[in-house]
């Protein structure tokens, strides 16, 4: 009985090994082309689908979050230089008037 | 910023504005209209936040009947500004405002309309006070204080453009005390905005300011021309807190409750603002004017002169 058990855990342990490693393995499926982040599917005339379109434009947030953060780095007023705290607006500022 | 709000009312107060007249000139900007208890809704709660729609048509119909004294071209550069400042996304955000700046300046210098200057310094002043908060926050007194100086300055320079106009200018072509009024809230608000909030009660700087420009007394006097404008008397409250003036407190925090009983209640949050108990500037008008009998007294007061005025 012990061994059917062991057995059977054995097998469960090899099932999610073998999904989660194919789930990570490169150039294996669709899973591969979802995260990746210059499909291939617009070239070859296939629409894509709604996560890949979410994922792609996320991806390119990320991106220009990033490049927006390294122009800032290097254009930004020689004043802000050495800011350790983003500015925030105190809860109880007095606004501006246009 | 001028809200929903305040833009309904005074549309309202017009002559011959009743709620029929309204909704009719509404109906002649937009065939989709406003639903009647939407609009009267927006006129009594001063936390509503309007729709695309309803903005749009205010906006409209309040620019129709109360058109900017400003150049349009240089209302429109603000706006653009003020869409680029608040923008998350933009790249080099910082260097645009430079570069934005720089042909402010060039061109106040050109210029010879008065309102052109005033509008063009109101701008510059406009880019000087967004940048207090971020010296304020990273402790750069001397960064902080420049830019201080420099976006009252401009201000400064934009109301005396502004009273130099209306000495000239026909009547109708004067601008209105509200925009001096707007332009001297804003230099206030530059001594108030560069000290960090738990210093702003003992700050020599703002209590003579305050004192030698007469704010407490030109509010009252724009209250009781618009007084819907429950972010003056919000204001005008917090400065009465923070010079510890009992009377003014009294004053101005009768002109809240009047406006809407919700301010009876201090944790009331307006559109876009915190709550008055929220706020460390009222802490002394709390703690010594704004007791729970008060406020209950205040409440009898507000429902019977709203009983007398049924009768």
């Amino acid at each position: 009985m012990r061994k059917i058990r062991l057995l059977i855990l054995l097998s469960t342990i090899s099932i999610v090994l073998l999904v989660g490693g194919c789930a990570t393995a490169p150039g294996v499926d669709e899973r591969e082309r979802i995260s990746s982040p210059e499909p291939s599917t617009q070239s070859i005339g296939v629409s894509e689908p709604d996560e890949l379109k979410t994922e792609k434009l996320e991806t390119k947030e990320l991106l220009l979050e990033d490049r927006e953060l390294e122009v800032d780095s290097h254009d930004a007023a020689p004043s802000a230089d050495g800011l350790h705290k983003k500015p925030e607006r105190q809860s109880d500022d007095m606004e501006r008037l246009d | 910023m001028t809200t929903v709000f305040n833009k309904i009312h005074r549309l309202k107060q017009q002559p011959g504005w009743t709620w029929d007249h309204f909704l009719t000139e509404i109906d002649k900007c937009s065939a989709a209209g406003i639903d009647e208890k939407t609009l009267y809704s927006h006129y009594r709660e001063p936390h509503k936040k309007p729709n695309g729609h309803l903005e749009k048509l205010i906006n409209q119909l309040h620019d129709d009947c109360f058109p900017n004294p400003f150049p349009e071209d240089l209302n429109r550069l603000m706006r653009l500004y003020n869409h680029l400042f608040s923008c998350k996304k933009h790249m080099a955000k910082e260097k645009d405002i430079q570069d934005l700046e720089f042909f402010l300046q060039q061109q106040s210098q050109r210029e010879e309309d008065l309102l052109r200057i005033s509008r063009l310094h109101w701008l510059l002043g406009n880019i000087e006070f967004d940048r207090i908060p971020l010296y304020r926050d990273n402790g750069m007194r001397d960064q902080l204080a420049l830019c201080k100086q420099q976006a009252i300055n401009h201000y400064q320079k934009s109301v005396s453009a502004i009273e130099a106009h209306n000495q000239h200018a026909a009547q109708e072509e004067t601008v209105g005390a509200s925009h001096l009024y707007k332009a001297r809230h804003n230099i206030l608000a530059c001594y108030l905005n560069a000290v960090p909030q738990a210093s702003r009660a003992k700050d020599a700087d703002i209590i003579d300011y305050l004192k030698a420009s007469n704010y407490i007394a030109m509010s009252k006097q724009t209250l009781e021309v618009e007084p819907f404008q429950w972010t003056i008397a919000r204001n005008g409250l917090r400065f009465s807190s923070l010079i510890e003036n009992e009377v003014d407190v009294k004053w101005f925090f009768m002109a809240l409750a009047s406006l809407s009983q919700r301010f009876l209640g201090l944790d009331y949050e307006p559109l876009n603002h915190g709550a008055i108990s929220d706020g460390d500037d009222f802490h002394w008008a709390i703690d010594n004017v704004l007791t729970s009998d008060y406020l209950a007294s205040v409440k009898v007061a507000i429902q019977k002169k709203g009983n007398g005025r049924r009768t």
